[in-house]
């Protein structure tokens, strides 16, 4: 084979080589990068699922929010008792107002309701509810 | 059809060449190896087959040759010449291959030289065992020369431009490099900038990661995730259940029990109303929940 016979033509197929291996490698970058992004993009939605996830279910502040529900209504409705990072509650004669007042507060609290009790009788209401974070 | 383009006789002490119009060249056996054999074949390209193994250790190495064969009488002729020798002998004369429409020769021309034929001052072009070859001027002596004249084309040559292959010229080459190159430029320009723009992404994961350190390794947040996730999913449905439940209570309509565990739920509401029974039916069956009739009202009731 004789490549001085074909050199113009090898260097125009050096050339035109060289401008597909560029074309290669910008698809290569084009579809590596879509998968950077979505790679990137899954770490950063997981992180920030993680970071909310921790913000809500292990909350510092927990049991400080948690004793609101002591307060909500008069203390002597209520029988409280909390062991380490579980609460046993009994509410009692609960009016409407304080059903509702308390029910607004357990539903807005990131703790784990194990039971939630309600019964009517008469007018009044008995909760039982039983949590913990 | 008969060939009149010019034909210019080739010889290593020929002047420069200026041409304008393609020309046909006849080589003198400076310029190629011949042999002559009887061989038992019957067509030029049976012959052209193994011309090359006739000449083995004959030709200079590290050249490549072409061969070009043809019958005279009983026997048959082969030629081995180097097309880039010739090419590059062209150029030094001023010969472009573009230039150049065929190429002859001598021995095709045996006839004409039968009388001793002047190349230069010192050469001419004889015939010694019906091979022409070149030999001194002072061997023949002036008087026996023939005078110089036309030599008419042979019937078979070869077409140099396509002997020698190129069918791009070299502007054409090089334009067509520069334009590929000048594209190659532009996509690994696009390329290294895609590989850039993922710098926001990977900016805003570090910024996270800065912000919780404790995040930091995989196993981490995995657990977390499996954690939480799990915790997550439940408190949320259990919370949607109750508002749902709470949501069921229309005028006339008083909620009587509420009860909700780890496993499912019930409520059980009094219904003053009879015509608010179906609506509420209707709204719990919407909401995917079981509903039973029950002496002053309705039980609805399902799993988490």
């Amino acid at each position: 084979m004789n490549f001085r016979r074909y050199q113009h033509e090898l260097i125009a197929g050096i050339a035109l080589l060289v401008m597909l291996g560029a074309l290669l490698f910008k698809q290569g970058e084009i579809s590596g990068k879509e998968e950077r992004i979505k790679r990137l993009q899954s770490s950063v939605s997981e992180l920030k699922e993680v970071v909310a996830l921790k913000e809500i279910w292990g909350d510092k502040n927990l049991e400080k929010r948690v004793r609101e529900l002591e307060s909500v209504v008069p203390a002597s409705k209520v029988k409280w008792n909390q062991k380490s990072k579980k609460v046993t509650a009994s509410y009692q004669e609960l009016t409407i107002n304080e059903l509702n007042t308390l029910m607004k507060k357990v539903l807005n609290l990131a703790v784990e309701m194990q039971l939630l009790d309600i019964k009517k009788e008469g007018e009044l209401y008995h909760v039982e509810l039983r949590c913990k974070w | 059809m008969e060939d009149n383009r010019a034909l210019i006789l080739v010889h290593r002490a020929m002047p420069q060449v200026e041409t304008k119009r393609p020309v046909n060249v006849m080589l003198t056996p400076q310029f190629y190896t011949l042999k002559k054999e009887r061989l038992p074949i019957k067509f030029a390209y049976q012959a052209k087959k193994i011309a090359a193994s006739l000449f083995e250790g004959m030709l200079q190495e590290g050249r490549t040759y072409d061969y070009f064969v043809f019958r005279e009488e009983e026997q048959w002729v082969f030629i081995a010449y180097s097309l880039e020798e010739i090419t590059e002998f062209f150029q030094s004369k001023g010969l472009a291959p573009e230039s150049l429409s065929k190429l002859f020769f001598a021995q095709q021309a045996l006839p004409s030289f039968t009388e001793p034929y002047p190349l230069s001052e010192k050469e001419v072009l004889a015939v010694v065992d019906d091979t022409v070859v070149v030999m001194p001027r002072s061997l023949v002596g002036d008087e026996a020369l023939s005078p110089v004249s036309e030599i008419p084309n042979p019937a078979k040559g070869i077409a140099i431009q396509s002997a020698y292959a190129s069918v791009l010229s070299r502007n054409e080459a090089l334009g067509f490099a520069a334009i590929f190159l000048l594209f190659a430029v532009l996509f690994i320009a696009e390329g290294i900038r895609y590989g850039g723009e993922t710098k926001a992404g990977a900016e805003e994961l570090e910024s996270l990661m800065a912000a919780n350190p404790s995040l930091s390794s995989q196993y981490t947040r995995e657990s977390i995730l499996t954690k939480y996730r799990k915790i997550d999913r439940a408190e949320r449905k259990k919370r949607e259940t109750v508002k749902t439940l709470i949501g069921m209570l229309y005028k006339d309509v008083e909620l009587k029990t509420l009860h909700i565990d780890e496993e499912g739920f019930s409520a059980e509401y009094a219904v003053k109303e009879a015509n608010m029974i179906g609506r509420m039916e209707s709204e719990a069956q919407k909401a995917k929940l079981t509903v039973q009739k029950s002496t002053d009202g309705i039980k609805v009731e399902g799993r988490l």
